[in-house]
């Protein structure tokens, strides 16, 4: 869209992505983190993966809101940037954790109680399906088979599947990943000083 | 087109030539082979999904490629059958059936369903995988479709349609593997167009319009092809009928101008036929009545009122429609100049008459357009006036938006309202209402000034001189004040056209839409002279304003563009006719109508228009038909007009009809009968040629009549080019804008009195209401669903106010006219835009 009225080919400095990236997850502006992307690349339809991307880094998610605004300036419909959205699962709607916990409900795990795994994290964690604790380090959700039955039940975490779980081992599971997760996190501020 | 020297391919063991770059798959069928594809649409970008098309490709790396998505290439060896193409084909058609719930004795689509076809060619009756088809129920939520995920097979031609078509992206594909499958944002009821694309070209039955689900099975329907008469698009459409009675209807395949697309109205709105407020008796007026009468009766009476005013020499005019058929048109002209011996003839203020009369008649020496579809299909920049096509002529908007987004057309979109284009338009010119002949003058200014030898394109052309000395008082100041865009806009336009290796422009007409469309018809053709342009297309605001003016139906224009001033064309139609024809009357139509001058009507005669209730207040067409001494209405519903006249006739309409209309690209294509008319009405040609044997002049029975009108008429027209210019109106003292423009030009699913019958599209359109912008509703705190007082200088009407994120703020648009309220006809004073303000009231 040639607009008439805009100012022109006007380049715009590079994001200030530090600065961005510093703020709490919710801070920088939906808006701004798009309209400075769209500046920075000039061109078409081709951004919308990279602009998911950058959005699903610094705000831990997709929102519809944050995809509307997408939609809106890259003029496309809301439901075409759902569309390629829902097609990776690289994107999510809602925040996930840096340990994402991924409870089987396929048949095996569910005879062997794996609602109650469910009920331990909800207990432990105090989030719901679909959530993510206010320290993003655990979300928690509910999947197909995870081709694992002789461990039924199992919890996968990232890449790593856990089995024969009962509540207490759950429990111990999270405690681990919770202290591990600070150290990581201590580490990493060592490593990259902002100044 | 740049020549390229065909190349040589194998196929199947036979030399064969193609252009390179051509698609594989256009090369093998055009050799007669049968590809089997499911995901492929030639109106579409090559997709690849559904691997159906594989053939073996034995040069170069060799093996499987899609046809479909494979450009040939020189020296290609390809074989189309053998063992691994049919054993994939199977392979992927099982592969399909994972997706399907496979009911095809009990599917609404059975005999009429790709999938069906392939799998019995195929052998292929089930899926022998392990897996479970995801269950999802069947979505209902929708007006109109009803989608059923159980049964898609994902092949996206809906979802691709949508957007590279109709440009609209209402749905799209969600998920992946089995969990994937075609919705709306968050599942919600469909809002959109409701153009059928989706479910008419969908191959199986996940797409499927509830007004046409019919138990009767494909070999049973009885299909024809006739011409769409809701807008001037021309499209072909095909109604399937069963017992007599239309069960279903879509796009004709592949045939021009449409290529099997619709709109909403062309897809639904046939249920006008069976509108229960239809007219089956006629109706004549007794004791300050109208009642029932029979045809003799009112036969007699409408011959007794012309035969008297005819004898006593009170004037009698006779107002036609451009929904009339040529034949009707035709017999309509005929009986008028003959048998009730008048002049006073024509169509009055119906839209695009004038720009073509006035505008391209003027300049062209021929009422009729100078461009086609295909020059706007192949011009790399369109120009479009006046109004969104989405709006008043949706074809045109297909073609436009394939345009941007296939093949990447520079489209620019002048009008003042808006409209589901704008969003496609590379170049937006949101100017002033009724300034697109000021911003056409001004960009012609700019562009000479620019380039001085541009103005040797047009010297040989007789007003050349003075056309270019008018533009003196275009310049950009001027411009811009008249416009409203800044400087930038107009450089911008400026740059576009002088880049423009080819340009097309569209003038879109309709009642309601401000501003004066033979002055910017004119403008058009000049500017179109100027950069050597393709030429410019007048799209009448309904169906047949081409014909009907090819048929003569005009005061200044016998049958076959002859002009009525010239006595000699009126000696070589009135040898035709055996009668004398009267030469042209010596006061516009409108001026005859409204009786200025004092001359009184003694018989006004109207067919195929409303003007009590569907012209703009200011031409007081109301006052008209109160005036006249005897009033006559063809129509097939209850009209304002029909409400004052003294003899109502019933007619037939729309797929009722035989004969034929010529579309705005001056193609003539036939009107074909889809269903019998209610009560056998008879079509309106029937009573003309009725009402003059009676009158003493016998017209030909209608084999003869129509060859005498083709005799006559000379389809297919030649392309008419410019003859002439005429200076630019001086500019306009810029009027100050008071309140809010109030918009009243046709609506995507409301577009003239006939709409307003059809259930279904009111059902697309529910509430008669005024939209207005998120800014004014603020502004004056109003909320959906107020009422509100809808005022333009002393008219004024309440109406329910709804907030549309859609409208431009600064403006108000309302329904031209609508049956169940009174609306923005009421209100415009005519050409000029209508300044409005709005209330709420309570
Ligand atoms: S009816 Fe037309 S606009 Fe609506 S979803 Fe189908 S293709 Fe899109
Ligand atoms: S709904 Fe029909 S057209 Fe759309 S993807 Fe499914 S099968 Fe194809
Ligand atoms: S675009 Fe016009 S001619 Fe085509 S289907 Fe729609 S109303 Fe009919
Ligand atoms: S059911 Fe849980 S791993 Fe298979
Ligand atoms: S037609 Fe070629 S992949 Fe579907």
């Amino acid at each position: 869209m040639i607009e008439p009225h805009a100012a022109g080919a006007a380049t715009l400095a590079t994001p200030p992505v530090a600065a961005a990236a510093a703020a709490a997850p919710d801070a920088p502006g939906v808006e701004a983190l798009v309209d400075t992307f769209i500046a920075a690349h000039p061109g078409g339809h081709e951004r919308l993966i990279p602009l998911l991307h950058l959005l699903q880094e610094r705000l831990g998610h997709v929102p519809f809101e944050a995809q509307d605004v997408v939609a809106d300036r890259l003029g496309l419909t809301p439901i075409q940037v759902f569309s390629v959205l829902s097609f990776y699962h690289f994107f999510t709607l809602t925040p996930r954790g840096r340990y994402p916990l991924k409870v089987c409900m396929g048949t095996a795990c569910f005879v062997r109680h794996a609602t109650r795994l469910i009920e331990t994290i909800q207990d432990t964690l105090g989030i719901d399906v679909g959530d993510c604790t206010p320290d993003r380090l655990f979300s928690l959700e509910q999947v197909r088979c995870l081709g694992a039955c002789g461990l039924a039940p199992a919890v996968m975490v990232g890449q790593d599947v856990h089995g024969n779980l009962d509540t207490k081992a759950m429990r111990r599971l999270i405690t681990q990943l919770r202290s591990q997760g600070r150290r990581e996190a201590v580490a990493a501020a060592k490593e990259t000083p902002r100044g | 087109m740049a020549t390229l020297d065909p190349i040589e391919v194998m196929v199947d063991g036979h030399p064969v030539t193609a252009l390179p770059g051509t698609r594989l798959l256009d090369v093998l069928r055009g050799l007669g082979l049968r590809i089997p594809t499911l995901c492929h649409d030639d109106r579409l970008t090559p997709y690849g999904g559904c691997r159906l098309c594989v053939v073996t490709r034995r040069d170069g790396r060799g093996g499987l490629v899609l046809a479909c998505s494979t450009p040939v290439l020189p020296g290609m060896v390809i074989e189309t059958h053998t063992p691994e193409v049919v054993e994939a084909r199977r392979q992927q058609l099982q592969l399909l059936l994972l997706n399907h719930r496979l009911e095809c004795p009990i599917c609404d689509r059975r005999g009429d369903c790709r999938l069906q076809e392939l799998m019995f060619e195929h052998g292929v009756s089930e899926q022998p995988y392990p897996f479970e088809r995801p269950l999802i129920p069947r979505d209902e939520s929708s007006p109109v479709i009803t989608r059923d995920p159980e049964k898609c097979i994902l092949c996206g031609k809906c979802v691709r349609l949508c957007d590279e078509v109709q440009g609209v992206a209402a749905i799209g594909i969600v998920h992946r593997g089995l969990q994937a499958r075609v919705t709306t944002l968050l599942d919600r009821p469909l809002d959109c167009e409701f153009c059928g694309q989706c479910v008419n070209n969908c191959p199986v039955s996940a797409l499927v319009a509830r007004p046409y689900l019919d138990d009767t099975p494909a070999w049973l329907r009885e299909p024809a092809t006739t011409t769409c008469a809701f807008c001037s698009c021309g499209c072909q459409v095909t109604g399937e009928t069963w017992n007599g009675a239309l069960v279903r209807v879509t796009g004709a395949g592949v045939d021009e101008p449409n290529r099997g697309k619709l709109c909403a109205k062309g897809w639904l709105g046939w249920d006008v036929h069976h509108a229960p407020d239809r007219l089956t008796h006629p109706l004549v007026r007794r004791d300050g009545r109208l009642m029932d009468a029979t045809w003799a009766e009112a036969l007699d009476a409408v011959v007794g009122a012309l035969r008297r005013a005819r004898d006593a020499g009170h004037r009698i005019v006779g107002l036609g429609g451009s929904r009339l058929s040529c034949e009707d048109a035709y017999a309509m002209q005929r009986l008028m100049r003959t048998a009730a011996a008048t002049p006073h003839i024509g169509l009055g203020p119906a839209g695009g008459a004038r720009a073509l009369v006035e505008g391209m008649g003027a300049l062209t020496g021929a009422p009729r357009s100078t461009a086609t579809f295909d020059d706007v299909r192949s011009a790399d920049v369109v120009l479009v006036l006046r109004g969104d096509p989405a709006r008043t002529h949706p074809l045109l908007k297909t073609e436009l938006v394939q345009g941007v987004t296939q093949r990447g057309q520079t489209l620019v979109l002048a009008h003042a309202l808006s409209g589901p284009l704008d969003r496609h338009a590379t170049l937006r010119l949101p100017v002033h209402p009724a300034s697109e002949a000021a911003l056409l003058h001004g960009v012609a200014a700019r562009l000479l000034a620019l380039d001085p030898g541009l103005a040797s394109r047009v010297h040989g052309i007789p007003g050349a001189g003075e056309w270019l000395a008018s533009l003196a008082a275009y310049d950009a100041e001027t411009v811009v004040r008249q416009t409203g865009l800044d400087l930038t806009a107009l450089d911008a336009l400026a740059s576009v056209l002088g880049h423009a290796r080819t340009l097309a422009t569209a003038v879109i007409t309709g009642l309601g839409i401000p501003g004066d469309e033979a002055a910017v018809t004119r403008a058009a053709v000049a500017l179109d002279a100027l950069v050597g342009g393709r030429g410019v297309m007048v799209l009448g605001e309904k169906a047949n304003l081409q014909g009907v003016i090819d048929a003569g139906l005009h005061g200044e224009w016998l049958p076959g563009g002859r002009p009525t001033a010239s006595a000699d064309a009126r000696a070589e139609v009135g040898v035709a006719w055996g009668q004398p024809v009267p030469p042209p009357a010596p006061v516009p139509l409108l001026t005859a109508i409204q009786a200025d001058g004092g001359d009184p009507v003694g018989v006004l005669y109207v067919a195929g228009q409303d003007p009590a209730g569907a012209w703009p207040g200011g031409l007081r067409g109301t006052e008209a038909v109160a005036a006249a001494a005897f009033v006559v209405v063809h129509d097939a519903f209850m009209s304002d007009t029909a409400q004052q006249a003294d003899v109502v006739l019933p007619v037939a309409i729309l797929g009722e009809r035989a004969g034929s209309l010529v579309a705005a690209d001056g193609v003539r294509r036939p009107l074909v009968r889809l269903e019998p008319p209610p009560r056998a009405v008879p079509q309106d040609r029937d009573i003309f040629r009725e009402v003059s044997a009676r009158l003493g002049i016998a017209m030909p029975e209608e084999a003869a009549l129509v060859a005498e009108m083709e005799a006559l008429c000379g389809w297919p027209r030649p392309r008419a080019s410019v003859q002439c210019l005429v200076p630019a109106e001086p500019p306009a003292a810029a009027a100050p804008i008071d309140g809010l423009l109030l918009d009243g030009s046709p609506q995507v699913f409301r577009s003239g009195s006939i709409t307003d019958h059809s259930a279904r599209l009111q059902e697309l359109s529910p509430s008669v209401a005024v939209k207005l912008s998120r800014r004014e509703a603020a502004e004056l705190n109003i909320g959906d669903g107020d009422t509100v007082l809808v005022s333009v200088g002393d008219r004024a009407a309440l109406l329910r106010a709804r907030v549309d994120p859609e409208v431009r703020p600064g403006m108000l648009v309302a329904p031209w006219r609508a049956r169940w309220g009174t609306a923005a006809s009421r209100m415009i004073p005519g050409d000029e835009p209508a300044h409005a303000h709005i209330r709420r009231s309570s």
